[in-house]
């Protein structure tokens, strides 16, 4: 238990909840339905999904070579099944809402960037583990593959927004502390 | 770094282990699961579009609407228009939910989960409703507008109001709860943070 000169209870900041939650919902929903236009589907999503595809296949295919990507879907050579990544498989929509809960939390702007970068990241390397882990339950099991689809990975990957974005507030608010704005 | 992630790491270990025996259970009671939301969509739809909505049945885990819709085939044959949708899929937050209050240690999960349980099943029907209205909007389109009248921007309404529901709220809303919930779970990684900044600058000694 630490001992010294300070209670770091008495001087933190509360967290203004509703001013948080209002930017958060705001910025959620405007850059969810940027998402969905044309414009940011065909020069952004489609782009990124398929280079997830590549990635995924670029990684599998070290120890499995008989892995092919082409577009958005990653298929098993031998036996012709494959995957289609599709909106809500590319992890974007984790990476929407990580990065509206890091602008809409009050911190620096070079905590938010550096947060968001790191968080991307983060998210989509989570993403990557679960589409090669969905491609090899396809080819070996379809049950097995539509239950770790539709509601294990879809639970995993927002775990994993909560944790990214609790270690970056944590992080932020160390970081405060150094800089002598919190103490 | 083993104290860094003392709070967040524990929660995160807690979450993920609660989740797969949870998630197993949840879908083990699938039936029971999937009534709620079911029967939350059916009053919403029979509520908005009485005169095209005649009800909803649960048929091995899809919820059936039955509407008035006919179309008609060649030779003169008639269909009616059934309209399925797999509930689980907008469902599996319940657990995401309970796994989340475990894994923070919330106090009160008793009643907190039963709370957020009942807000779940509002958006489970959002997004049941959603899929029902995106596929007689747009799907079938063609032989539905006449009876429904949605124009251009009810279907743009109902394809955003559709990927909402499926994309973002049953993996957002459960954490939202739990947020609202466990805020106290926040300050605590706040103040762990603050007190590692404070270790750092020799203002607190170990």
């Amino acid at each position: 238990m630490p001992a010294g000169t300070a209670d770091p209870s008495t001087t933190l900041p509360s967290l203004p909840l509703v001013r948080f939650f209002s930017i958060f919902l705001v910025l959620l929903l405007v850059l969810f339905t940027a998402e969905l236009t044309h414009t940011a589907q065909n020069y952004v999503i489609l782009p990124w999904t398929a280079l997830l595809a590549k990635i995924s296949a670029g990684l599998v295919s070290a120890f499995d070579p008989d892995v092919l990507a082409f577009g958005k879907v990653l298929q098993d050579a031998k036996s012709g099944i494959g995957v289609s990544i599709e909106p809500g498989c590319n992890g974007v929509e984790a990476c929407i809402i990580l990065l509206a809960a890091m602008l809409a939390y009050p911190a620096g702007w070079r905590f938010k960037l550096v947060g968001i970068a790191i968080g991307m990241v983060a998210i989509q390397g989570v993403n990557v583990i679960r589409i090669i882990t969905l491609f090899y339950l396809a080819v070996w099991n379809t049950a097995a593959f539509e239950f770790a689809h539709l509601y294990l990975w879809q639970a995993l990957i927002m775990i994993d927004v909560v944790v990214v974005w609790l270690l970056w507030i944590r992080w932020v608010s160390r970081a405060e502390v150094d800089r002598g704005v919190l103490a | 770094m083993a104290s860094s992630l003392s709070v967040v790491g524990g929660f995160f270990l807690r979450c993920v282990l609660w989740l797969a025996p949870l998630l197993a259970l949840w879908f083990w009671a699938g039936d029971w699961v999937i009534r709620p939301p079911t029967w939350l969509a059916e009053r919403a739809m029979l509520g908005f579009f009485p005169s095209w909505v005649l009800d909803v049945e649960l048929r091995d885990g899809s919820a059936l609407l039955k509407t008035t819709f006919k179309a008609v085939g060649p030779g003169g044959r008639v269909a009616e228009l059934y309209n399925a949708v797999h509930v689980m899929k907008y469902a599996y937050g319940l657990p995401l939910l309970l796994a989340l209050l475990l894994g923070a240690r919330a106090s009160g999960v008793w009643w907190k989960f039963p709370l957020g349980a009942l807000a779940l099943v509002v958006f489970q029907a959002w997004g049941v409703c959603f899929e029902w209205l995106s596929n007689i909007a747009v799907q079938v389109g063609d032989l539905t507008r006449a009876q429904t009248g949605f124009g251009y921007w009810q279907t743009t309404g109902i394809v955003l109001g559709k990927q909402l529901g499926y994309l973002i709220f049953p993996t957002l809303v459960p954490l939202l709860i739990w947020f609202g919930f466990e805020r106290q779970f926040l300050r605590s990684v706040i103040l762990e943070g603050a007190l590692d900044g404070l270790v750092r600058v020799g203002r607190v000694r170990h």
